[in-house]
């Protein structure tokens, strides 16, 4: 096999949030994990689709719509990494679903055929934040400048829970987000219900819009009380309702909001202009200035 | 809905199929070992900001109640905290997203009919939520293709995605079953909407 074949390679499901709505995700994405040596490859996916509507709808057309998307990176025999929560959920139930039950297994092929498709069960589905966190060593290679940020992290749901996803994470008290940020010179600050619930999952973002922002609300309050100087996260979907939603509560909490990809790629020395920052509603002005003043910092050390 | 008004299941189905069902979500989510301790509602984010009891929920399907027309079932928000920490092993987020399931095949009219623009979006361009053309152009500017390499553009795969759920049944489903027939298809771009919501009230109060 020749080097180029052996690279680490996966297939990017980028999501319709971060390529439709937050580019600056997408974009990250691709210059973070160039830089530290992982390939992503494209297919034609469609959305994920939205666990919170279709699994509520029907379950088996979800898993079908989901498995529809992994046969896409099959057929190239690499495994999807997905950049958002929302999209590992629906994937990887899909996956777990078709593996466990024959009855689901003929039902999605039988489906799948009548478009020229069919699937074996044979490709996994990550997080991009499990593949950041092996590569934990490279992230600190490639980083240009040490943040100096006081980050409040996000899990969101659906990274955590159900926990089967991941048994070996404690979901009360997981360490993944909290090591990448510190490899890249930020401190994970700690604040009340940290595990909980950003309130935009489960159709409830457009389905109960006001329940959805009391939840965001408490929230951005424990947020607020730890002295953080942007939250984290690292799903899309939380990342819309974390920043746009903002604007929709009376008090005006103002605290940017930044995918992971996002955080890293800054501090692998991504100007903010390129990544396109201000599509943020929430601006991230404060946080570049201060990344500007840690790299002076490290600049005039060496 | 409380239990007086919530009619048991075997007095009101009378789809044999149905009723299979409905006994088979009560099995697979255990909830017949639910012994009421009430850890589920308490870690709830939901139950905290609106009047979703989860552990009511679970009690009234463990009675046998018909619960699809309960508007709790569509605030939660599925964030799992019930299912991890319930000390009986119910699975209690599954249950609400089984729940969901039979009350959409029942014709449910309570669920949140703005959830269509998402099944519409999903059958006309692959995505739940589109690509708008402002995003188009920032994407350029930032070195990304104007578009995705998605199925959205790509239109002989998308007439097969089309054509697989058209076969999977769903947008029949929901909009002829929930929205009523002949109830034309909207496309609405959802986009970041003004303020509002800035009042006091709590979520599904305001219908009572
Ligand atoms: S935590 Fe489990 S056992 Fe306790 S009330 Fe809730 S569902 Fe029942
Ligand atoms: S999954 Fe739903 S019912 Fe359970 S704790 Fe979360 S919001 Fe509440």
């Amino acid at each position: 096999m020749s080097e180029a074949e052996m690279q680490e390679t996966y297939s990017l499901f980028p999501g319709c949030i971060a390529k439709n709505m937050y580019p600056s995700i997408e974009k990250s994405t691709y210059t973070v994990f160039e830089k530290i040596g992982v390939k992503l490859l494209n297919h034609r996916y469609s959305c994920c689709p939205a666990p919170g509507v279709f699994r509520g709808y029907d379950r088996k057309t979800h898993m079908t719509l989901g498995v529809r998307n992994i046969v896409m990176a099959r057929q190239d025999n690499v495994d999807v990494m997905t950049i958002c929560n929302g999209c590992y959920g629906s994937l990887w139930e899909a996956n777990e679903m078709f593996r466990k039950s024959k009855e689901n297994q003929d039902f999605v092929n039988e489906k799948l055929a009548k478009i020229g498709l069919s699937y074996d069960g044979k490709t996994n589905v990550l997080h991009f934040v499990d593949v950041l966190h092996k590569h934990l060593e490279d992230v600190r290679n490639a980083k240009e400048v040490d943040l100096g940020l006081k980050v409040a992290v996000h899990y969101g749901c659906h990274y955590l829970r159900p926990s089967e996803k991941h048994p070996d994470i404690n979901p009360e008290s997981p360490h993944v987000i909290e090591d990448v940020v510190e490899a890249l010179g930020c401190e994970s600050v700690d604040f009340k219900n940290k595990l909980s619930c950003c309130g935009a999952g489960g159709g409830v973002w457009s389905g109960a819009e006001e329940l959805g922002l009391r939840v965001l609300d408490e929230k951005l309050k424990n947020v607020r009380d730890s002295g953080a100087d942007c939250i984290v996260n690292i799903c899309p979907f939380c990342h819309m309702h974390l920043d746009q939603s903002q604007g929709k509560l009376e008090e005006r909490y103002k605290i940017p909001v930044l995918h992971l990809s996002e955080l890293t790629g800054l501090a692998f020395g991504i100007r903010p202009k390129h990544l396109a920052m201000h599509t943020h509603l929430i601006s991230t002005r404060d946080i570049e200035k201060k990344i500007k003043k840690s790299k002076k910092g490290s600049d005039s050390e060496e | 809905m409380s239990e007086a008004e919530a009619k048991k299941v075997e007095q009101m189905e009378e789809d044999p199929y149905e009723l299979e069902q409905f006994h088979k979500i009560l099995e697979d989510s255990k909830i017949l070992s639910c012994v009421q301790c009430g850890k589920c509602t308490g870690g709830c984010p939901a139950g905290r900001q609106s009047r979703i009891r989860i552990r009511e929920l679970v009690h009234l399907a463990h009675e046998g109640h018909d619960i699809k027309d309960c508007k709790e079932l569509w605030l939660c928000t599925t964030c799992y905290n019930c299912q991890e920490r319930c000390p009986k092993g119910v699975d209690t987020t599954e249950a609400i997203i089984s729940l969901r399931n039979r009350a959409i095949r029942k014709g449910d009219h309570n669920f949140p009919e703005i959830h269509t623009t998402a099944i519409t979006s999903l059958r006309d361009q692959a995505d739940g939520f589109p690509l708008s053309p402002d995003v188009e152009s920032i994407r350029s500017v930032i070195g990304l293709p104007k578009h995705p390499h998605d199925l959205a553009h790509d239109p002989e795969g998308l007439k097969k995605f089309q054509a697989l759920m058209d076969d999977l049944g769903i947008v029949e489903l929901v909009m002829k079953k929930q929205c009523g027939e002949g109830k034309p298809w909207k496309y609405v771009d959802i986009k970041y909407k003004p303020s509002v919501a800035r009042g006091t009230k709590k979520e599904g109060e305001s219908n009572e």
